[in-house]
């Protein structure tokens, strides 16, 4: 472990020391405690800052814009903008709604984003919580953001908000099973729910090891976090702007906020899980954590900037026919496999060559049985037929 | 970029701050921070009436790009956006619906007429249209043409944002109660 | 099939974002294009973005801007006779004009042309048989009212900028 890696771990410990000398043992793990808590909204709201910026210049960029660039050097500071002219508007709050509901919901987004950090080692020994059940307190945290969104919309007295939720609800219930299937293969692995043990144990990054599950936590959890093909709930030619719709001023920032913190948890978790977390050579452990999480969210953007957005049906076929299936499969495929061959380089290897066969397996049928098909939507689907 | 020699009538009313409280450097400090945001990050209402709105899409596509100027985030939401651009012709049957938006649109909001048909009615001198914006709404901003270049929609955009440049926090009356001067 | 349209649209976004940076007139770090910044062929990859109020293209030759008056270099003004045939071809009735004089000597004494309600047909520049007005190239006109006029001042004012000679010089009606 080198020095820089062990940085903030030796500042941590020289303050431990310096408050140990006033204060009793109680008061030291109190002072301590309250500083990771503001590490951790630092960790969750800085991003956000960075994020709406670089959003809008990934969007541009990938349609040969420039995006924001007047405000700042290249419109670096287009998030302050924003922020105070948005805490500077009206704030409305309409007739019929639920006053007390709406008032609280905005609250209620932020939370399950930020709860879930505590469980996201940011480098060597850097982490909030070190949960025994870290992940599974991660996937359920994750699943509660559906109910500020519930809130939002049924006080929000709008039928839109309301058909928006109904919407975010069944993308939650359904894909939620697929994310646990993944986040299971990769418990089966590394033999432990602790985030830290799991990325102890990736001595060759899960992504690598089975890529369906890695891929399928991806998508899953941007259909968690409402994102890009799969925000559906946002529909403006259906449905005008989905569960915010009728908030306003500082309210609707709290959901602007929500969803950029939202993004960057994608993309701490999918790091954690599948990238190997903090391990890295050469530079410090959470250089590295920063470098993977950066770039899953640059592919979060991306496919922001790619990708239409699929039609309600399409998504839940995706996650039931297809998803649902494979993983539970390369389930019991991985299990098979580690079984036989332990848990080293044999194993990992023939776990990714079984990943691969399954895929291709799955590919195959699907386009035999497309070829026979007689129906259109189906041949269009697979095989691309116009 | 040559001057323009001639400028046309954008004219501004002055700024109503009184004199002692001009030199007040917290205030316009305030001010001027207050103005850049506003300034900087004005999301439009995802809102197109008639062949109007073509241009106003091209002046957000890639060759023109008013996401240049902070305004990259169309809002489909009145609710958070700040600018509405009324592009095209507005029929009476429409009427009702933009003075809907308009009124569910939270303060500070401004408004672009743009084209000749919000501008005046333009060339449907008839039964069935709106003899231009102002009989319906406040207009912040006239802009003719038939439909203007992405460019003067730009253009009318930067007079906005010079004349959002000239309100105060202190006079501006979205933060006052009703009938307070 | 199977996904391959989803992996090649994201092989596309891809080489546009590296292209905005690498290729084109504007590539990272240049920023801004100096004088009038010539339009781009189709085929041109890269960053195109007119930057509008640091950039400006020149407008074509027949580009319809607002409606300019053509100086006479031996009198210094315009040709304008007053003739109110303009007026009579304009659909909406976007033109006023009173006139002086009588016979050859009448000429324009004002020219009140509202811009709120023109829609640039130039009906009333093929109307003038007098050489006096043409369809500029200007089209920076706002104002925070709705009667938003020119006068003939501007309009001469207007037409010495566009450098336009005769009417009909771009459509190649000039005899």
């Amino acid at each position: 472990m080198g020095f820089l890696d062990a940085l903030p771990l030796t500042v941590m410990d020289w303050l431990r020391g310096l408050l140990g000398q006033g204060l009793p043992a109680w008061g030291v793990e109190l002072v301590v405690g309250l500083i990771k808590v503001v590490l951790i909204l630092v960790v969750a709201i800085l991003p956000v800052i960075v994020l709406t910026w670089l959003e809008r210049k990934v969007l541009a960029r990938g349609q040969d814009r420039f995006g924001p660039n007047l405000a700042g050097p290249y419109g670096l500071v287009v998030a302050f903008a924003d922020a105070i002219k948005i805490l500077t508007k009206e704030d409305i709050i309409p007739q019929a709604a639920d006053r007390q509901v709406f008032r609280f919901a905005p609250a209620l987004v932020l939370i399950p984003t930020l709860l879930v950090f505590t469980v996201v080692p940011m480098g060597r020994g850097m982490i909030a919580a070190d949960l025994n059940v870290g992940i599974l307190f991660a996937v359920a945290i994750g699943s509660l953001a559906v109910i500020a969104i519930i809130a939002a919309t049924w006080s929000s007295g709008n039928k839109y908000s309301l058909l928006s939720m109904f919407r975010s609800v069944a993308q939650l219930v359904s894909y939620e099973l697929p994310m646990a299937f993944s986040v299971l293969t990769v418990v089966l692995v590394s033999g432990g729910l602790s985030t830290v043990r799991i990325v102890e144990a990736q001595v060759i990054p899960f992504a690598l090891v089975m890529p369906i599950a890695a891929v399928t936590y991806f998508l899953a959890s941007l259909a968690e976090a409402n994102r890009s093909p799969f925000d559906l709930l946002l529909g403006e030619s259906e449905i005008v702007a989905g569960h915010n719709l009728e908030y306003s001023g500082m309210r609707f920032a709290m959901f602007y906020i929500g969803e950029y913190a939202h993004i960057f948890v994608i993309g701490a978790l999918t790091t954690t899980l599948f990238l190997g977390g903090y391990q890295g050579p050469i530079l410090p452990g959470y250089m590295w954590f920063l470098i993977k999480t950066m770039a899953v969210v640059y592919v979060v953007l991306w496919i922001r900037c790619t990708w239409p957005r699929m039609r309600i049906d399409q998504l839940l076929d995706f996650s039931w026919k297809l998803l649902v299936p494979l993983n539970l499969a390369n389930l019991m495929l991985v299990a098979l496999v580690f079984k036989l061959a332990g848990t080293g380089l044999l194993g990992s290897l023939l776990s990714l060559v079984v990943n691969v066969g399954l895929l291709v397996a799955v590919g195959t049928f699907l386009v035999r049985r497309a070829r026979s098909s007689t129906s259109r939507r189906t041949r269009a689907l697979v095989l691309g037929e116009v | 970029m040559s001057e323009r020699e001639i400028h046309h009538t954008l004219t501004v009313p002055e700024t109503l701050v009184p004199e002692d409280l001009q030199r007040n450097a917290l205030l316009t400090s305030v001010d001027s921070v207050y103005n850049w945001a506003r300034r900087r990050s004005m999301w439009p209402l995802t809102f197109g009436l008639a062949c109007c709105a073509l241009e106003m899409i091209a002046a957000g596509a890639a060759r023109y790009d008013y996401g240049r100027l902070g305004m990259d985030i169309p809002f489909s939401s009145p609710r958070q956006s700040d600018l509405l651009i009324i592009s095209g012709t507005i029929t009476h049957k429409m009427a009702p619906q933009l003075i809907r938006l308009w009124n569910q649109m939270p303060e500070p909001k401004y408004s672009i007429a743009m084209g000749a048909c919000t501008v005046s009615g333009g060339t449907f001198d008839s039964y069935a249209v709106v003899q231009g914006a102002a009989e319906l709404i406040p207009v912040d901003i006239y802009l003719p043409g038939c439909p203007p270049r992405p460019e003067a929609l730009i253009y009318a955009f930067t007079k906005l944002h010079e004349m959002v440049g000239q309100q105060s926090v202190k006079t501006v009356s979205w933060y006052r109660k009703e009938g307070e001067a | 099939m199977l996904g391959r349209g989803m992996l090649k649209g994201l092989w596309v976004t891809l080489q546009h974002t590296i292209s905005s940076f690498t290729s084109g007139p504007r590539r990272f770090p240049k920023r801004y294009l100096d004088g009038p910044v010539p339009r781009p062929e189709p085929s041109t990859q890269g960053m195109l973005t007119l930057q509008y109020p640091f950039e400006k293209y020149e407008m074509w030759p027949r580009f319809r801007g607002v409606l300019v008056h053509l100086r006479d270099p031996e009198t210094g003004q315009s040709r304008c006779t007053a003739c109110m045939a303009c007026v009579r071809a304009c659909p909406h009735g976007v033109l006023t004009v009173t006139g002086e004089g009588k016979g050859r000597e009448r000429r324009a004494k004002t020219y009140t042309y509202e811009l709120g309600r023109c829609i640039f047909c130039r009906l009333c520049v093929e109307s003038c048989r007098f050489d006096a007005i043409e369809m500029g190239q200007e089209y920076e006109f706002v104002s925070t009212t709705q009667d938003q006029t020119l006068n003939l001042e501007e309009m001469l004012a207007l037409g010495d900028r566009s450098g336009i000679k005769h009417t009909g010089e771009a459509w190649g009606q000039v005899e």
